[in-house]
């Protein structure tokens, strides 16, 4: 018994010599290195702990957090702060810099680094964000998930996963969900191949929807939901893939052909929105009001094509512009469509417009061309200021590698994004502050429990979309939906 | 209770078997385990452990993926397969109380499930679960133990009425249906808490699968039409899962036997044993092929390009994994225009339906230097089927030939998380630090060379032949490596015009430039199908050093004009026997659709 006592003194006692003394430590010049590198953000009130790894060379290694009245250390490389102290420290800290001050001890001598400062921002985040994770494959895929993530804290779970219909053979893709006004209990998302449809949830009920009607090109792709009304507009996208055999972009995903639909959700009715043979209309979204939809339009003739080419070879020449089209609620009527950003007249091509719900600006995905950015190096998120009409490029947030997906908090003041700036191949998640000046902070990496997850996951984070709370849906009750036959939608001409 | 010592003479034949079973699997089967251990990933990581799970049954497939990095070295593989075979057995023979000569039938279902490994086919390249080489076996063992343990322990005393309940709860989500299986063995052997235990196995079969596979929060990743084949691989055959799972069905049937089999002579139980040895050899797959693509596969890996050409040459019918490997090989030696067409031409269809993409389309790309090929093909495998070590260091590989470092460092520090890679990724790690020597690596500089010839911006979605013949399909000459390819996919298709151009571009650059023996002896049937005297008279001068082969082709030209139906077999004999292995034969007798 004294020897098991005394051995546990002894690790005690190491343990506690390894960290002890960093308070006389001198400073260095060296510069630290941590990951994720979340020095100089501006962070949410309500965000989980920001755990990171310390990776510079080191024998020990202390993390000191100090925030207006609160200070704790933990111990490194690999920093993971407590859940409660780390909530106490924000709650401390409001509109005020957290400092993080990194001790590093190598051949018996502590250094301390140059500090780190995270601002704290007065407006907090909507709490839960859903994503798809996908491989980033091309034609095939295996599992693939929707998760909901709270992002005060790090759990996690499945919305729907596709491990529940899962055959030998065939499989079944899941994409495209989208929320009404950040509600995640009214949403929708689309099965391809197995089962195949959309999945239309409203509160407590669900129905699978098949949208292909009349005369329409496809089944509905690209989703969003009115903001106040059972309404979704959707494109519809003849959609092909081709692969690059050399250089490091990989693949390219481009339409024939694309329009604009509107499905009224309480008559099951599908109508045209636009329907231009010498346009492809996609990527559909609502302003916060209801009244104005934006979308990405490729004039055919601008390169020249026309209704009846083949896209394959005209590929690197497809550009699309941001317009905007308004829409009376009352009527449900829709008036003349205008361009909003005329990307194309720069070589260009912009799309998928995210308006901030305070109605002031405008995010869309830049390239040089095409619409599917996710795969180009060059897809950059820029903004547009809907009141004077500039636009341009968030260079806080953009890297030299493809940014992709974006989304704006509730109150306008985040903005999710996506970004292969790590590796070039995986999308990952990140935040940056969008503060009411209009300006861009720079963004961070979606906090992990382990952060070294971000650089294991083979997956890619595909659609983030903020919700106000935790969808009270579960993947069996959405499988048992989904393994329902469809109901078909009626197609109605305007 | 004490345990009587076993007799030594009931013991021989368990390890008589296992030893036999280690020298088949190390000889017969070392490349299959080799390529079980490349297809398989095991992480020491958090997430990736509690994937499995995710899944009823999952600690089977979690133990089985951690014992399939031993397999990395086939003989070690083989005797800890053996070891779990004996295992089971030694199981059997306690869950079944079988003595003396009854000893040997012990056997019987560790020959099964041994049958179960020695059947795998081309469904190795598909799979979506891991650790199957194991998984099976330990779930049968954990199965009987489970039945022995009830026999030695429970069956005399009142627990045992409460043990199948808790076998269900707790077994069901670690290892699956086998714990129903234990229930099973548990059923028949108790005669005293029969009635109670039926019922409760009635009851609890029942509701624990369909809780798990309906209640919510419960088991969230699970297609509640599979729930009740949890722990079995029944995702991983797309040619049959009956047909793929019935060694697994014959063990667990043999031992609810052994359970009544009582008493029998050594002589009985040892014919007993010696058919279930003679139907397993004979149900397992032989097939020739298979075992050629799968050292050519294993030999590949290591850069072993002299085997990968031996194993050529051995194989009598070649089939389209095989010539693709091969012609690998021959480039990698610099010989493949010179030689590959001095190669059986007997081709067989490969005897699967599982599309070669996922065979060896993948590896033949990046040796081709068609990384963004390969690396498409080897993610649309990873999302498929299950992730990999074999096709994260071919994108690791990838993404170094295209200067992606940090990607290449990613699947690097996955490939370093397996135990028996460590060679494999100092040598890449290097690469990594250091560009100029993987530059010098004779693979990598033959990749970065070919890279530079890329005729075609885009592929789809086509047969891997197809897709080296539009790569290399531009004539312009490149440099030597291109060169080579450029010829072997314009002759392997019979194009009669564009290698004269590609031949006499490169003569003009480099006159003195080698011409090899396959080119050399298409020129001469091109150019004399050609027709034109000039282009004859060039080809002479080029072709100094090998008059004997425009010789040889012209007495070959007059054989084939006083040839009537130089298609029959009568003639391909003739023309094989006066002129041997020569492009003249392939371009007559080969249908090249085959390839």
């Amino acid at each position: 018994m004294m020897r098991r006592l005394t051995l546990f003194l002894l690790l005690v006692s190491i343990a506690v010599s390894c960290t002890r003394g960093y308070q006389n430590a001198v400073p260095t010049h060296q510069s630290l290195s941590i990951y994720p590198d979340y020095a100089g953000t501006v962070v949410p009130a309500n965000i989980a702990p920001l755990n990171f790894d310390i990776q510079n060379d080191a024998d020990a290694c202390v993390a000191v957090f100090t925030g207006k009245g609160i200070s704790f250390s933990v111990k490194g490389p690999h920093i993971r702060i407590p859940e409660k102290k780390w909530k106490n420290l924000l709650a401390d800290s409001h509109g005020h810099p957290i400092t993080v001050d990194v001790y590093a001890k190598q051949d018996g001598r502590w250094d301390r680094f140059e500090s780190i400062h995270i601002d704290v921002a007065d407006e907090e985040i909507d709490p839960y964000i859903t994503y798809r994770l996908i491989e980033p494959g091309y034609s095939n895929y295996g599992f693939l998930c929707l998760r909901q993530r709270d992002l005060t804290s790090f759990e996690e779970n499945d919305l729907y996963n596709n491990e529940m219909v899962r055959e030998r053979v065939n499989q079944q893709c899941i994409n495209c969900h989208s929320f009404q006004d950040y509600n995640p209990d009214i949403f929708q998302l689309h099965a391809r191949q197995t089962d195949g449809g959309t999945v239309i949830v409203r509160g407590k009920d669900g129905q699978k929807m098949d949208l292909k009607a009349g005369d329409l090109i496809s089944a509905a792709v690209y989703p969003s939901w009115h903001p106040q009304e059972n309404l979704i507009a959707y494109s519809v996208n003849a959609t092909s893939q081709i692969f690059h055999t050399r250089g490091n972009q990989k693949t390219e995903v481009f339409d024939g052909k694309s329009d604009l639909i509107l499905y009224d959700a309480d008559k099951a009715e599908v109508s045209y929105i636009v329907n231009d043979s010498l346009s492809m209309e996609t990527f559909p979204y609502w302003s916060h009001d209801g009244r104005t939809l934006y979308y990405a339009s490729a004039y055919l003739p601008n390169f020249g094509a026309d209704s009846s080419t083949d896209m394959s070879n005209l590929t690197g020449r497809i550009r699309y512009d941001i317009w905007s089209i308004p829409f009376d609620p009352a009527t449900r009527s829709f008036g003349q469509p205008s361009i909003v950003f005329d990307a194309s007249s720069d070589s260009l091509s912009a799309v998928t417009p995210r308006p901030s719900p305070d109605g002031r600006y405008l995010l869309s995905g830049v390239a040089d061309y095409g619409s599917f950015h996710i795969w180009h190096e060059s897809g950059d998120i820029y903004i547009t200021d809907l009141e004077t009409g500039e636009t341009h490029p968030l260079d806080e947030i953009n890297s030299t590698r493809a940014e992709s997906f974006k989304c704006w908090s509730s109150n306008s003041r985040w903005i999710a994004f996506t970004s292969r700036r790590e590796d070039g191949a995986y999308t990952k998640l990140y935040f940056a502050y969008f503060d009411k000046d209009g300006h861009v902070h720079k963004p961070f990496l979606l906090p992990q429990k382990d952060p070294q997850l971000n650089h294991r996951i083979c997956l890619s984070y595909n659609v983030p979309e903020f919700t106000k709370g935790k969808s009270s849906w579960t993947p069996k009750r959405i499988a048992s939906i989904i393994q329902s036959d469809p109901d078909a939608a009626r197609f109605v001409a305007r | 209770m004490t345990a009587s010592p076993e007799p030594m003479k009931e013991r021989i034949p368990g390890l008589c078997f296992g030893v036999a079973a280690a020298a088949l699997l190390a000889t017969a089967k070392a490349d299959l385990l080799y390529h079980m251990e490349q297809f398989s990933l095991f992480l020491p990581k958090r997430e990736f452990l509690a994937s499995f799970m995710e899944q009823p049954g999952g600690l089977l497939e979690l133990v089985g993926a951690f014992l399939t990095q031993f397999c990395h070295y086939p003989v070690i593989g083989a005797i800890l397969i053996a070891l779990c075979l004996w295992l089971l057995s030694a199981m059997v023979q306690k869950a079944c109380n079988l003595k003396d000569g009854a000893a040997l039938l012990a056997l019987i279902p560790a020959v099964f499930m041994l049958l179960f490994i020695m059947r795998m086919d081309y469904a190795v390249y598909t799979m979506r679960s891991y650790g199957m080489l194991f998984s099976q076996i330990l779930g049968l063992t954990a199965a009987v133990s489970l039945a022995a343990a009830y026999r030695n322990c429970c069956m005399s005393s009142k627990a045992g009425s409460c043990m199948i309940p808790i076998i269900s709860i707790i077994g069901f989500p670690l290892i699956g249906i086998y714990a129903f299986i234990a229930c099973l063995l548990m059923i028949i052997t108790d005669d005293r808490h029969r009635i109670v235990n039926i019922v409760s196995f009635a009851a609890f079969t029942v509701t624990i699968p369909l809780i798990c596979a309906h209640f919510p929060g419960i088991y969230d990743r699970i297609n509640p039409k599979y729930v009740f084949l949890s722990g079995m691989p029944f995702l991983d055959f797309p040619e049959g899962l009956f047909e793929a799972l019935y060694p697994i069905l014959l063990g667990v049937v043999s031992i609810i036997v052994l359970l009544f089999a009582g008493k029998a002579s050594w002589k009985l139980s040892a014919s007993i044993a010696a058919a279930s040895l003679a139907v397993m050899l004979a149900l397992t797959n032989w097939d020739a092929d298979f075992r050629t693509v799968l050292g050519m596969e294993r030999a590949a890996a290591d850069e072993n390009w002299d085997e990968v050409i031996s194993l050529a040459k051995h194989s009598k019918k070649q089939t389209r994994a095989q010539v693709l490997y091969r012609n690998v090989a021959l480039f990698e030696k610099g010989r493949l225009t010179e030689e590959m067409f001095a190669y059986p031409y007997e081709r067989q269809q490969m005897s699967t339906s599982i599309d070669i993409a996922f065979i060896c389309a993948a590896p033949v790309l990046h040796y081709c230097g068609m990384v963004n090929s390969c690396d498409r093909l080897s993610m649309e495998a990873s999302a498929s089927f299950t992730k990999n070590i074999f096709y994260f260091k071919l994108m690791a590989r990838d993404a170094l030939a295209r200067g992606e470092r940090e990607l290449a460092e990613k699947y690097i520090d996955i490939v370093s998380c397996n135990i028996f890679e460590g060679k494999w990724v100092r040598r890449h790690r290097a690469f990594l630090e250091d560009t100029e020597s993987m530059r010098k690596d004779k693979c990598f500089e033959n990749i970065l060379a070919l890279m530079r010839q890329q005729s075609t911006e885009f592929d789809v979605v086509e047969p891997v032949e197809l897709m080296l013949r539009r790569n290399f399909s531009n004539p312009e000459y490149v440099n030597e490596q291109v060169y080579e390819w450029q010829m072997a996919t314009m002759l392997s298709w019979k194009d009669t015009q564009t290698p004269i151009y590609c031949m006499f571009n490169r003569q003009d650059m480099f006159p003195d430039a080698h011409i090899t023996k396959g080119i050399a002896e298409a020129m001469a049937l091109f150019v004399s199908m050609n027709g034109d005297r000039n282009l004859m008279v060039n080809l002479v001068d080029a072709m100094q050093s090998q008059k004997s082969i425009l010789k040889k082709f012209s007495s070959f030209s007059n054989d084939i004009n006083r040839t009537d139906d130089f298609q029959s077999d009568k003639a391909e004999q003739y023309f094989s026997k006066q002129y041997g292995r020569s492009y003249w034969l392939y371009y007559y007798f080969i249908d090249e659709n085959e390839l």
